[in-house]
């Protein structure tokens, strides 16, 4: 489920604690292209760096293609400006969702017979 | 000004305007998407439409709010955006509009409409498959060969050991019952399958001999059939698992996915015959002869007798060896190097008779082969079935026909088949299909226990091929137990080419970072809240790599002892559904 279901109060929090991030990936508010944005915008926010910058910008043309630019400015209104509740209002209606593939992993999955390497490795942890 | 311009100047005027004033945000954003309503873009009338609503909820009118919305849900489906539409109208029902609401209802009943449609559709696509994988129970009465409807040519074939065929006829009394072309196709598909299995695969050995007496005995050797493992070697496994422990801050610059190697099944096998003269005398003439089936191709042969005689027969090729003395206690043996073929059954229908002619292609060292068929009959031939057994070291990583035909493939316990079917074979038509192969990846399944003074973290990595895909697609499947108190970090690896496609459950995704040629994938979490889980990973990539055993850090804790570590290889089936079964129902 898509930004359009993160309140803003989820949205302004998950900037601070990435453990809200988590919480929403669980509840299936938001899927894991969304959280990864969403990871990156809470990085910059501790870490304002020109690199996270660039990631976010990449993360945006890739995700919303033609409006890579547009999505890419309006959040950084949403991270860089003090009326963060209308930047994110514009935000996640403009560009409510990410596209996700969310197909089990195991579809058209038959298992077979074959040649099975096993490799067992045993620990004692020194404390 | 272009119409388009003109919109984007209005979008601007409204952005700006929410920042002060709500109400005329609302109103001059829904005159937006008018205007790119008119302008033809759907697309962001929906998205404007969206956020106008959002502004007359922030209002309190939850009547504008709704009509926005639903005016919003149908541009959605316009542009057939189902995913988006039913988003935007579960949102609208937690905001708590009701069908009450005029343009709500109209999208609503819009949605209703279009699903109900949709599962109807797939509903049907299911019942088709059913219908297909239906299994016929046949009769097959064998003809006489003089009777044969496919006469051989041996002299077109035998020519090389690249092609080997044989051929048999029957009547099945079914066929004249079956009214459709699916009938008759499914009975032609049960014979294929039959005859197949009647056919043996393993190699025969026998040996003779004589004592000081003279008198002959005949013996069973012993034979041994191995794969030769170059994708598994002791050397390899102990590169890759770590040594000591590694300090956590430094696990990334030691663990480096291995590239250079492919990680795949060998083509090859070893087929050994020995002869013990378990005897204390010594033996005089022995003779060895062994049949290795058409399913394999010998590619070399190395023996301590001389070889006699080596002909094809119809169970396969048969060499015979001799010598002219064994001393006592002494071993002679024979090492074959095989190949499996691809084998390939023929369904050629008249009437209610059938031929089913079984060919062996030898596949060639570049990985590729061209199977062809000719018509040397003389007769027209309606219905055809087509079907190769690829052999289970193989995946099939392109196929192309003659005819523009695309194949169907069904999955078998341990490899794949590739069914063609198709009508009207002329006298001297040929059909050709063309198998680009690639080498399989091998399934490794790595198990990590640490013993702790608060109970035992375990975790086992399944890295498994799949067969049935064109690209290097692999499962990773996770279990993590951990009974200690301790807090656990999991790291892996994949090369920076590969893409990881999808994740269950999707809150534990990977956070993923580069490094040099490989992607860092990192679980930071897995602390008490997920003292039993599992993940399931489908990653992508166009090359096979050696996977590496899961990366447990401890975070604080950085020394551990090697207990013990060992390693083995065997043919065995893992069911990755089922084993996420068993850990969904903890």
């Amino acid at each position: 489920m898509p930004f359009i279901n993160i309140s803003f109060a989820e949205a302004k929090n998950s900037l601070e604690d990435s453990t809200i991030i988590f919480e929403l990936l669980k509840s299936k508010k938001i899927n894991p292209k969304e959280g990864d944005l969403l990871e990156k915008l809470g990085e910059y926010s501790r870490n304002k760096s020109e690199e996270i910058l660039n990631d976010i910008k990449e993360m945006c043309y890739l995700y919303f293609g033609e409006d890579g630019k547009d999505a890419f400015e309006k959040l950084s209104r949403f991270i860089e400006s003090e009326n963060k509740r209308v930047s994110w209002v514009i935000f996640s209606r403009h560009y409510q969702s990410i596209k996700y593939d969310y197909s089990d992993p195991l579809a058209n999955y038959t298992p077979r017979i074959t040649e099975v390497l096993t490799i067992k490795s045993k620990y004692r942890l020194i404390e | 000004m272009s119409k388009n311009s003109e919109c984007d100047g209005l979008a601007k005027n409204g952005l700006t305007a929410a920042k002060t004033n709500l109400e005329l945000a609302a109103s001059i954003l829904e005159e937006t998407a008018i205007c790119f309503d008119s302008a033809g873009n759907r697309k962001k009338a929906g998205q404007y439409l969206t956020l106008a609503g959002d502004f007359h909820m922030d209002l309190n009118d939850l009547e504008k709010a709704a009509s926005c919305y639903g005016k919003a849900i149908l541009r959605y489906l316009m542009i057939e955006d189902f995913d988006t539409a039913q988003i935007l109208l579960k949102k609208g029902q937690e905001y708590g509009f009701t069908t009450s609401f005029h343009q709500f209802s109209i999208a609503h009943d819009a949605i209703e409409r279009k699903f109900s449609t949709k599962q109807d559709e797939e509903m049907n696509d299911i019942e088709e498959k059913e219908v297909q994988e239906e299994i016929f129970e046949i009769d097959i009465v064998p003809i006489e060969s003089e009777q044969a409807i496919f006469p051989i040519r041996y002299d077109e074939f035998h020519e090389n050991d690249e092609i080997i065929q044989d051929s048999k006829d029957y009547v099945i009394p079914q066929l004249n019952e079956s009214k459709t072309k699916l009938d008759t196709f499914d009975v032609m598909t049960a014979v294929s399958k039959a005859t197949r299995q009647k056919k043996k695969s393993n190699l025969q050995a026998n040996a003779a001999f004589k004592d000081k007496k003279g008198e002959t005995h005949l013996i069973e050797p012993i034979k041994t059939l191995n794969r030769i493992k170059k994708g598994i070697k002791e050397s390899e496994t102990s590169d890759l698992i770590k040594e000591d422990r590694i300090e956590p801050e430094k696990v990334n610059e030691h663990f480096l996915i291995d590239i250079s190697e492919p990680d795949t099944l060998d083509l090859n096998y070893t087929a050994r015959t020995e002869f013990i003269n378990e005897y204390e005398e010594e033996l005089v003439d022995i003779e060895l002869v062994d049949t290795i089936p058409f399913q394999w191709q010998v590619i070399d042969v190395k023996s301590d007798f001389d070889l006699e005689t080596k002909k094809p027969t119809q169970t396969g090729m048969v060499f015979t060896w001799k010598t002219g003395k064994i001393d006592p206690g002494s071993k002679l043996a024979v090492e074959y190097i095989l190949r499996k073929r691809v084998e390939r059954s023929i369904v050629l229908r008249r009437q209610n008779q059938v031929s089913v002619v079984t060919t062996y292609h030898s596949i060639k060292q570049d990985l590729q082969a061209n199977l062809e068929f000719v018509n040397t009959s003389g007769n027209v031939y309606n219905e055809i079935l087509i079907e190769d057994v690829i052999p289970p070291e193989l995946i099939v990583s392109d196929s192309k026909s003659s005819q523009s035909l695309k194949p169907y493939t069904i999955p078998t316990h341990d490899s794949t088949l590739y069914r063609w079917t198709f009508n009207t074979f002329n006298p001297g038509d040929n059909f050709c299909i063309f198998y680009q192969f690639r080498e399989k990846p091998i399934t490794r399944h790595y198990i990590e226990e640490i013993v702790t003074n608060t109970g035992l973290i375990k975790i086992e990595k399944i890295s498994q091929p799949l067969h049935d895909s064109f690209s290097y697609d692999y499962i990773w499947y996770y279990s993590i137990e951990n009974s200690s108190e301790n807090k656990i970090n999991l790291s892996d690896r994949i090369p920076s080419d590969f893409d990881i496609e999808l994740v269950d459950p999707i809150h534990l995704k990977p956070t993923l970072k580069k490094d040099k040629n490989q992607i860092i994938l990192e679980w930071n979490f897995l602390d008490k809240k997920e003292h039993k889980s599992f993940i399931v990973l489908r990653i992508r990539g166009s090359e096979s790599f050696t996977p590496i055993g899961p990366i447990i850090i401890i975070p604080g804790k950085d020394d551990l002892f090697l207990l013990e570590r060992n390693s083995f290889s065997e043919k065995k089936l893992i069911d990755i559904r089922k084993l996420k079964n068993i850990e969904e129902k903890k």
